[in-house]
């Protein structure tokens, strides 16, 4: 579960905000289509060639229900809307989702063991090693060559991700289409600011001076002089400099809060590992070293919450309460990228009011690249599918830039439009039609845009891909018009101050940020017995990291680090150990490959 | 004793019984103990209440004033958005009806397969009565597991279908226990004088055992009505029809895709121009709120209907009589 | 009874319950193969004829080592903590539902006894950020402990791990007070009428009637429900302590049911959780058939 969240939470800064602002292709009216066999068109008056493959020989006269098994989605049952309206009118498809984020992991455990998990599945890599030999999903090798737009990808992007399932596909087949797939290159960074680096409200950090950053100790106090200067919120509300929250520690082995720090310095925390940190150079160093950076930004916090710089609700609050502080901006101390957008707006932006990056001298931020190869899941038709060539046809559909305006951007003339230079721009109602769940009209479905998007909440390739209509990204917020029409004082002060066009083009320049490439594979799932040390570990591990921030002393902190380093052992730490060595081993190795490969 | 008492005695046999204890004498202490009873009562009850005031005034303030905390005794620029906004789910009304009708029929049946188990369990010379009744009973205790029991239902072509609702409740242990201990504290001579009177186990049952067990089947059927109208577990897992999803169900997908959807619209103020209006957006805790009114609400209905046969018990003595 | 001779009834009436008796036993009884998952190493799309035997692996590794030992062992002090607890209060629901039939004032009572009921359908979740809307520094509680002057800093009141048996069976209590005490209204309206009438006539206070006609009726209800209480020790359901759980009471708060939770959480093997899930039957099941026994040895009675 707590994977899927963190991919899920990874997968919004790239693709949530493609989704839902946006542009996209135009002829949407063709919802009147009824397309029938006799059509070598399926999908009715598409400007963009063919809605979808070389469809004439596929019959769509007869309805069908597909069952799709999405890990990604949030919501349960058929898919209704425009989204639903659209696919039923080009494709006479309806959309039933099943959502083990709604219905649990049982939903995925008695599906199975049933033999059949549903037609069109969405699901994790690890899902996809255990379902291939278990005779659960389709080989899709054959069927990709039909089709127009997924067999240009078929070479570079499907055939490695496959191919790197060696154990149980010996063949290299194609059973799985990645998700979220970027069309850049294995080692670029296409977005503004790292997934996690330093980020504070602009106007509070020059009220104090704005002093310059040199390493974690400045970071203290600097956040020290801003909660003397700004104790309060305008309302009343006190300003806690650093909050942390309990629930999305979850599977991560350690708390949640203290691995996305360490990415500042340059250790990550591989996905489906837990006791181990990895560097871009490769070295991989076990949190519980005395050495390893975990420890240090364990000190970090714990230095903090002696200065009072910690939020005291932070071991009982949950996400939603520190969503409402971001809201409030009653924080100081942000990490994620998205973390800004609870409170920044444009609006406050004019005012140059709002939290940006602010660089600390001596970090060294390590950065997984655009995710070329897919986020951790991948589309597969299941064995059981009864039309295949349908579901295939409709796959390939998403991934024609028709297919793509609409899931990321909606109706062309509704939500965007072209500009005179031929590109696209967010209409007045596109750019709030999320926000405001605008009515949509009846033409294409009526109901709320946001309530009629796509339920499926996944793409193979992703929104960063180049539309060829534009030669821009299908992910809106990249569009030149968009970029214009968000310079605020804010940014241009930024840019001022700092001498760069924003925080990622900060950090390539004085060289305080590693792209690494962007690995999405399975490592492996993990035996029985390595499951259950894990999580055992794992729960002993978060609990006595909070004990740890919340020590009294730095006696109490070094004794509860001693406890924990000699007790997991006993939990079968060596075990873990290995086995996640052994998976960095894997990553170091295919990183390597990539990067020689570029 | 007053003459209020006094006359107290000889109410009519349908008052209701604890209107008729006040015929007692009442000491000074007896006096004093009301006066605390009453006490700790309407303190207690306050703080029943006021959590679910809370949550009320809530619902309808302004959901950013609400999110901050400010809402504590009054509500705050007043607004029903959250309300309508639930109203305006998709499949809502379909859904309440699947709910009512699994409430209705399953409680029901299983109000009447429970009082008829527990009068039978009760009777000593069934054949096999001890065995029969442990074999019910400790299934209580038993957990197979997710996987056997969502074969098991598929195999039974329980998947997708409305059966799935009310068949595995219908034989409930715990209220056959209550209702065979409740009938095992009537008297015996009820029965052996109908016995006597030449009537059968069935006659029994239904003319004797019926009626003198409302009260315990108000509460059964109060106890099952609420486990059928609040579950829905068996729908996320055994249930991909649209049309047989429960009120319970789509609500708890509407919380579900509301939580990620409140953390995506905060998202996308980071690169676009105008907020949604902060004083109607919901969050999390908003939405859960306010469907925790739209659900308690049938019940606090339906509730006050079930007390009337918690008072209006039939005397037993009057049976006798 | 002239027709039939007294086996042929007896069976007849066991023929009348069979129906009954198929239902459990198809929805209760054979989903129970599952157990045998328990014996072996199960990951679901795998076939069980394909998944290794590991006898009583699973079980033994809930013992391997010392460091488990002790968080077992802390876990069942936990368990015996809030189990019992909660069962030396067991007769909390019986004295409520006697003094509310005791209130006089209809309406009053139907007030009463509607709105405590009310908690019972706030879900853990909701009561929790209820609790923390009160509770957390910045709540309703340290606002008015500031404003009075009692204290400077804000007392957290949920990470504390005193008491915390004593403040989570408060708030069991809280919840579940009103509902429970539905079980016994219904058996105080059993009481047979004449009972009543007797006391009268013996001239009984209030005070003498609860304790020599009313309390004694309850009594085998109370014996019941007490049974089953016992019968789930280990069952302290999960969702509380769930929500309720912090770095700092959790050493404190984790009954077993959250505890293999929250072992299962970071990907625990199917097979674990049933071996447990087996194990706690098993215990249940045995310990109903002691209480039992204890009751016919004391009372001369069982109950089952």
């Amino acid at each position: 579960m707590s994977y899927s969240r963190k991919v899920a939470k990874r997968s919004l800064t790239v693709s949530l905000a493609g989704l839902i602002l946006a542009s996209a292709a135009l002829s949407g009216c063709s919802s009147n289509s009824k397309n029938t066999s006799s059509s070598s068109e399926p999908a009715g008056s598409g400007a963009s060639a063919g809605a979808s493959q070389t469809a004439g020989a596929i019959d769509h006269s007869k309805p069908i229900t597909i069952t799709v098994f999405d890990n990604a989605a949030n919501y349960q049952g058929e898919q209704t809307g425009w989204y639903g309206k659209l696919v039923k009118d080009k494709f006479n498809i309806t959309l039933n989702i099943l959502a083990p984020q709604v219905a649990g992991d049982q939903l995925y455990k008695t599906r199975t063991a049933a033999g059949d998990l549903g037609d069109l599945l969405i699901i994790d890599n690890s899902q996809l090693e255990e379902l291939i030999p278990a005779g659960l999903v389709m080989d899709m090798t054959d069927k990709l060559k039909n089709t127009k737009y997924l067999s240009q990808y078929v070479d570079k992007h499907f055939k490695p991700f496959n191919a790197a399932f060696d154990k149980v596909n010996p063949e290299g087949k194609i059973y799985g289409l990645p998700t979220f797939e970027a069309d850049t290159s294995p080692t670029t960074f296409s977005e503004e600011i790292p997934y996690s680096s330093p980020i504070m409200p602009w106007d509070y950090y020059k009220g104090v001076g704005a002093p310059k950053l040199n390493n974690l100790q400045d970071l203290l106090n600097v956040l020290k002089q801003m909660q003397a200067k700004y104790p309060k919120t305008p309302d009343g509300k006190p300003i806690v400099p650093i909050t942390l929250w309990k629930d999305w520690d979850g599977g991560t082995g350690a708390m949640e809060n203290v691995r996305w720090l360490s990415n500042w310095y340059g250790y990550e925390k591989p996905d489906s590992t837990t006791t181990i940190q990895l560097n871009a150079k490769g070295d991989i160093v076990p949190i519980i070293d005395d050495n390893s950076m975990y420890k240090k930004i364990l000190q970090f916090y714990f230095d903090a919450n002696q200065m009072g710089l910690v939020d005291p609700d932070s071991p009982t609050q949950d996400w939603n309460k520190v969503a409402e502080k971001l809201t409030n901006k009653q924080v100081l101390l942000l990490w994620y990228s998205w973390q800004r957008g609870f409170y920044n707006s444009i609006e406050r932006g004019r005012n140059g009011d709002g939290n940006v990056a602010v660089p600390i001298a001596d970090s060294h931020i390590i950065q997984n690249s655009d995710a070329y190869y897919g986020n951790g899941r991948v589309f597969a038709i299941g064995a059981k599918a009864k039309n295949p060539d349908r579901i295939m046809e409709f796959m390939d559909w998403l991934n024609s830039p028709e297919g793509l305006r609409y899931y990321t951007n909606g109706f062309e003339g509704f939500n965007y439009e072209k500009t005179a230079d031929g590109k696209y721009q967010l209409t007045e109602v596109g750019q709030t039609a999320f926000q405001k769940n605008t009515p949509v009209p009846d033409e294409y479905g009526g109901g709320g845009y946001q309530d009629g998007q796509s339920k499926i909440n996944s793409m193979i390739m992703s929104d960063f891909v180049i539309d060829p209509d534009t030669g821009e990204f299908y992910n809106s917020n990249y569009w030149s018009a968009t970029i214009e029409a968000n310079k605020t004082a804010l940014t241009t002060d930024w840019q001022k101050t700092y001498n760069a066009e924003n925080a990622t083009d900060y950090y390539l320049k004085n060289n305080m940020i590693d792209v690494v490439p962007n690995i999405n594979t399975s490592l492996g799932s993990d035996s029985s017995d390595i499951k259950n040390k894990r999580s055992q570990i794992s729960d002993y591990v978060k609990n006595t990291s909070w004990k740890m921030v919340f020590a009294k002393n730095q006696a109490e902190f070094d004794q509860l680090w001693t406890k924990m380093q000699k007790d997991v052992e006993g939990l079968g730490w060596k075990d873990v150990l290995a086995a996640d060595t052994a998976k960095a081993e894997k990553i170091v190795k295919m990183r390597a490959e990539a990067t020689a490969g570029k | 004793m007053s003459r209020n008492t006094a006359e107290a005695v000889h109410e009519p046999v349908h008052q209701s019984r604890v209107d008729k204890k006040s015929g007692f004498k009442l000491s000074a202490t007896d006096k004093f103990i009301s006066v605390l009873i009453y006490t700790l009562f309407s303190l207690f009850a306050l703080i029943c209440v006021y959590p679910f005031y809370s949550i009320i005034i809530n619902t309808i303030s302004a959901n950013d004033i609400s999110a901050r905390g400010d809402v504590v005794f009054f509500p705050k620029h007043i607004h029903f958005q959250n309300y309508l906004d639930v109203f305006k789910i998709p499949g809502l009304g379909h859904a309440a009806l699947i709910s009512v009708g699994r409430t209705v029929i399953g409680t029901s049946l299983t109000v009447g397969a429970s009082a008829f188990l527990g009068f039978m369990f009760s009777q000593e010379d069934m054949w096999g009565r001890r065995f029969w009744y442990r074999f019910t009973i400790i299934t209580m205790f038993f957990n197979a597991g997710i996987i056997p029991w969502y074969l098991t239902m598929r195999s039974l072509h329980l998947t997708n279908n409305f059966l799935a609702y009310i068949l595995p409740v219908i034989v409930a242990p715990f209220f056959i226990i209550l209702v065979k201990t409740f009938v095992e504290s009537t008297p015996k001579e009820l029965q052996q004088a109908a016995s006597i009177d030449g009537a059968g186990v069935m006659t029994i049952f239904f003319r004797v055992m019926l009626p003198i067990c409302k009260p315990i089947l108000a509460t059964v059927a109060i106890f099952a009505a609420v486990d059928q109208w609040n579950s829905f577990q068996d729908t996320l897992l055994l249930v991909t029809d649209s049309q047989l999803y429960s009120l319970q169900f789509i609500l708890y997908n509407y919380i579900n895709q509301a939580s990620s959807l409140s953390t995506m619209v905060n998202l996308q103020n980071a690169g676009s121009t105008a907020m949604a209006s902060l004083s109607t957006k919901q969050t999390t805790t908003s939405i859960r709120m306010t469907v925790t009114i739209i659900v308690v609400a049938p019940i606090l209905l339906v509730y006050p209907i079930f007390q009337r046969f918690f008072v209006k018990g039939i005397m037993i003595g009057a049976v006798k009589g | 009874m002239q027709k039939y001779g007294v086996r042929g009834l007896a069976f007849r009436k066991f023929l009348y319950i069979s129906p009954f008796m198929l239902l459990l036993f198809i929805f209760s009884y054979y989903p129970l193969y599952g157990w045998v998952y328990a014996f072996f190493d199960y990951t679901p799309p795998i076939p069980l004829s394909k998944s290794p035997f590991v006898g009583l692996q699973w079980f033994r590794s809930l013992v391997e080592n010392q460091v488990k030992v002790d968080q077992v062992l802390q876990v069942i002090k936990n368990t015996f903590g809030l189990s019992g607890l909660s069962l030396l209060f067991s007769w909390l629901p019986m004295i409520f539902a006697i003094f509310l039939t005791e209130i006089k004032a209809v309406r009053f009572r139907k007030f009463i006894q509607t709105v405590t009921t009310l908690p019972n359908f706030i879900s853990w979740v909701l009561v929790y950020s209820l609790a923390f809307s009160m509770f957390s520094s910045e709540g309703i509680v340290n606002g008015m402990l500031r404003q009075l002057g009692l204290t400077d800093s804000p007392i957290l009141f949920l990470q504390n791990a005193d008491h915390v048996w004593l403040t989570m069976w408060m708030w069991t209590t809280w919840k579940t007070l009103g509902w429970a005490a539905i079980l016994y209204i219904a058996a105080i309206m059993g009481i047979d009428d004449s009972l009543y009438e007797a006391a009268h006539v013996d001239g009984a206070t209030r005070m003498q009637v609860i304790r020599h006609v009313i309390l004694p009726s309850m009594l085998p209800t109370y014996f019941v429900l007490l049974m089953l209480q016992i019968a789930s020790f280990l069952n302290n359901g999960l969702e509380q302590y769930f929500v309720f759980q912090n770095a700092f009471n959790k050493e404190h708060i984790q009954v077993l049911d959250l505890y293999v939770y929250n072992l299962a959480m970071g990907g625990g093997s199917y097979s674990v959780s049933v071996a447990i899930s087996m194990l706690k039957s098993l215990i249940s099941v045995v310990l109903l058939f002691s209480v039992n026994g204890l009751s016919k040895m004391l009372r001369g009675e069982g109950i089952v």
